[in-house]
């Protein structure tokens, strides 16, 4: 076991160009520029983040708080959006890595409503790559430093990513391998009818075959596309794969960045001489001294990023801990690369019952919650019970009453199936706490529970 | 193998794979017009509907100032009907608040729900007001006329004096009810031009600010905040822990706010099957996209168009059974109205739930992975 660690160890440090690593550096930087400035564009940051008067948190998170006012949220943002400036100019590097993971992640953590599985993926990145020498070639930092320039580093920074961009694509696959999705063609039975419209494609999309194509392509793709990128015969077809993949997944559905990340990401897998061409323009060697950065690798390393990894693939794994269909209960469902894979709809109402008389009001949820929130929350158990919280809370101070009870009649439909009760209608709800713990007051998938208050 | 030669095979395969679904005419799921559907919706049902809200808005308007120019029986029983006219064929047109309707305010000039008699009081007595300001919403709009011309169990000649003893009284009225009509034509007009926009190809789609979108999110809100709520919910005590507010009902002192209700639930199931006004059914529905979706056997057996048709003519079929005057009857008849109450709210799940999901309709401009 030793032997083989420090076998790995010894492959990981073999001296290898930087320029993959310069490449990735500066496109990763340059679409989280750019990516942020969209976000603000487009006025989520005001819509998402200082609109809502209640902000939903994960587990284990919810001491995450708010910016006390717009302005601190702002300076946050614009520290945000200044440290990816720094990442892909390789300005005060390794600060900048750190300022990046760190305010991004929370920008994630303040509201879960916004949760997608590619922010979390960049949250990753923005980790791994606090530990990369990305600042040694091309950066301002060479300038400010030029004792750190270097061409050659130790082969880790770029194995560690392509083996993060491997597993966020094969284990999407796994996820695909479901019955809805691979039978039912289902959700994309749904999604790639509703864009008939588009031109070209768009006829080609109202046929039910069209769903079963893209369901089994998809699932293949997400499966093999890592291993076809490593290996030299496939390589360029899997790039192109991952081009039409992606530019088709982009013009679809309303993804976001996702899709362009990716195309610009995996040029990691390509060999150095592709990105030598373009980083070093043919003058690699001329002008700075042949030198590899020493970047030997600590025992602890090798042991630190196996946790890490070996984390990434059972982490997706712990929905099978739980009895119940994972897409109806979702406990296990996030930060589990499962992307695109249900089309789940439902509908809360909430009571506030005064527990000494007996009577009821109806919560009026767009009093609290926008739109988007009140969408993302009837069909997320652990949201229902934090904005049961939080009525709870609310009522007590408008009634001036401790007694209070909440229940919720919330009713979600599924893949197109009819929409069934979720959640047990007799429970006080604000008497719950989220936890590892199996949710037992969500209703089994298969109850018939449907529309049964008339 | 060449990369050209690879590449070439895919095309094949996605060539063959279009052929032979093409040639499969069962597997058709969607080969429906969804710009058809909103052209179809836009001039047969909801430019109509503003149409004709217009003709009874500008027939009250004459009927107002006949009254007060000289105030008689047959006069306010003439008003008093074109009042009721224009009250019902608004039930056709409120949920429609996008575009032009928005545009106009039209929601919160015509139809208040919450009306403070002491506000319409006073600016007849001040003569200083500006009807269109916010600050005035709860002493205009239908109500606001009805209070004018019912008041709280006045009779008719009590009602006629007090016309003939302050001209102000008469010239509020008519200030409201030319208020309403010039809003209500402006909106009739501008949709003649906003119907190109919303039957566009670009707006045929099921993205957030796509026509389907837009209409389906409105008349969701609308349904839950007004339909449900406010005609029903409120009055009957859902917001209040079950204390009942009778003056909080549509029609308070003409005392027909059900038969209001029932015209507004019946303009929603019109609209869901694509009829007319007179009825007549047409090609084009958001029923018959449901059904043509395959909404009927997605995976279970699942007949969503015919589940939603059949809640609303229970709902119907209750307010029926509900009757009028709906402010005594939420107390003699509460059970009744508690049904209906029900009724409207397992048809918002359909409405907001199981139909825009299985239609693929966004809600939101936000990136989303997946639900």
């Amino acid at each position: 076991m030793i032997k083989h660690l420090k076998n790995i160890r010894s492959w990981l440090e073999q001296p290898s160009s930087i320029a993959p690593l310069i490449t990735f550096r500066v496109l990763f930087g340059a679409v989280m520029v750019f990516s942020i400035i969209r976000f603000y564009m487009n006025g989520w940051v005001e819509e998402f983040y200082i609109s809502p008067d209640f902000h939903f948190k994960f587990f284990g998170f919810y001491w995450i708080e708010e910016p006390s006012s717009p302005l601190m949220l702002y300076s946050l943002y614009s520290l945000l959006l200044l440290s990816a400036v720094g990442i892909t100019l390789g300005l005060f590097y390794r600060f900048s890595a750190v300022a990046f993971f760190i305010l991004f992640t929370y920008f994630e953590l303040l509201d879960a409503t916004y949760y997608l599985n590619h922010y979390y993926f960049i949250s990753l990145m923005a980790f791994l790559m606090i530990w990369f020498p990305a600042n040694r070639y091309l950066s301002m930092d060479t300038f400010i430093w030029p004792g750190i320039k270097t061409d050659q580093i130790s082969r880790w920074p770029i194995v560690v990513i392509q083996l993060q961009l491997g597993i966020v694509y094969f284990m999407a696959g796994v996820a695909k391998l479901n019955y809805d999705w691979l039978v039912n063609a289902m959700p994309l039975k749904i999604w790639l009818p509703a864009k008939s419209n588009l031109p070209v494609l768009g006829e080609f999309l109202k046929y039910t075959s069209a769903a079963y194509l893209f369901s089994w392509f998809g699932a293949i793709y997400d499966l093999f596309v890592p291993f076809a990128l490593s290996y030299k015969r496939t390589r360029l077809f899997a790039y192109f794969a991952v081009i039409v993949f992606h530019v088709t997944t982009a013009a679809l559905f309303q993804i976001g960045m996702f899709p362009y990340i990716m195309i610009m990401l995996t040029l990691i897998f390509f060999p150095a001489k592709y990105h030598d061409k373009i980083i070093f323009l043919g003058r690699r060697f001329d002008n700075i001294d042949s030198q590899t950065y020493n970047s030997r690798l600590p025992k602890i390393s090798v042991l630190a990023l196996s946790v890490y990894f070996l984390f990434q693939i059972v982490f997706p794994f712990r929905y099978s801990l739980y009895d119940g269909k994972l897409f109806w209960t979702e406990q296990g469902y996030r930060f589990s690369w499962r992307v695109m894979l249900m089309e789940k709809a439902g509908y809360a109402t909430f009571y506030i019952h005064n527990k000494e008389t007996g009577k009821y009001t109806v919560v009026n949820n767009s009093e609290f919650l926008t739109p988007f929130q009140e969408k993302m929350m009837a069909t997320q158990p652990d949201f229902i019970i934090q904005y049961a919280d939080y009525l709870k809370n609310i009522y007590k101070e408008r009634y001036n009453k401790n007694d209070l009870r909440v229940t919720a009649d919330v009713y979600v439909t599924l893949n197109g199936r009819r929409s069934k009760l979720f959640i047990d209608p007799t429970v006080d709800l604000s008497e719950l706490k989220d936890s590892w713990k199996p949710k037992q007051w969500v209703l089994p998938f298969d109850n018939e529970r449907v529309d049964e208050k008339s | 193998m060449s990369l050209l030669r690879r590449v070439n095979i895919l095309f094949y395969i996605i060539i063959a794979a279009g052929v032979f679904s093409c040639s499969n005419d069962e597997n058709i799921v969607d080969n429906y017009d969804r710009q058809g559907l909103n052209l179809y919706t836009a001039e047969e049902i909801i430019v109509p509907s503003f149409e004709n809200f217009s003709s009874t808005t500008s027939l009250l308007d004459q009927s107002v100032t006949t009254f007060t120019g000289n105030p008689t029986v047959e006069g306010l029983n003439t008003l008093r009907a074109d009042l009721k006219n224009a009250r019902m064929s608004w039930q056709w047109c409120a949920m429609y608040n996008f575009g032009p309707s928005l545009n106009q305010g039209l929601l919160s000039i015509v139809n208040e729900y919450l009306i403070i008699e002491s506000n319409i009081e006073q600016n007849i007595l001040n003569e200083n007001f500006q009807l269109e300001s916010l600050a005035q919403a709860n002493a205009r709009g239908f109500k606001a006329m009805g209070y004018l011309l019912y008041g709280n169990g006045l009779s008719d000649e009590e009602i006629i004096n007090s016309f003939i003893n302050s001209p102000a009284r008469g010239q509020y009225l008519k200030a409201i009810s030319s208020l309403i009509l010039s809003k209500a034509s402006l909106t009739t007009q501008n949709w003649a031009s906003y119907i190109d926009q919303y039957a566009s190809e670009s707006r045929a789609g099921t993205d957030a600010g796509s026509s389907l979108s837009i209409l389906i999110n409105e008349i969701n809100k609308y349904w839950e905040s007004t339909t449900r709520d406010k005609k029903l919910g409120i009055p009957l005590g859902k917001r209040s822990e079950g204390a009942l507010l009778p003056d909080r009902t549509e029609a308070y002192y003409a005392g027909y706010s059900t038969e209001l209700l029932t015209e507004n639930i019946t303009a929603y199931k019109y609209l869901f099957e694509g009829r007319t006004k007179d009825g007549v059914e047409g090609q084009l529905s958001l029923s018959n996209y449901l059904k043509e979706l395959g909404a009927t056997d997605v995976i279970e057996s699942n007949d969503l168009a015919e589940v939603m048709s059949t809640n609303f003519q229970a709902a119907i079929d209750q307010s029926h059974i509900v009757g009028d005057p709906l402010k005594t009857k939420v107390e003699t008849n509460y059970n009744a109205c508690d049904q209906l109450y029900l009724l409207l709210q397992k048809q918002i799940i359909f409405m907001k739930s199981d139909m825009p999901s299985v239609m693929g309709i966004s809600i939101s401009y936000a990136d989303n992975d997946g639900d």
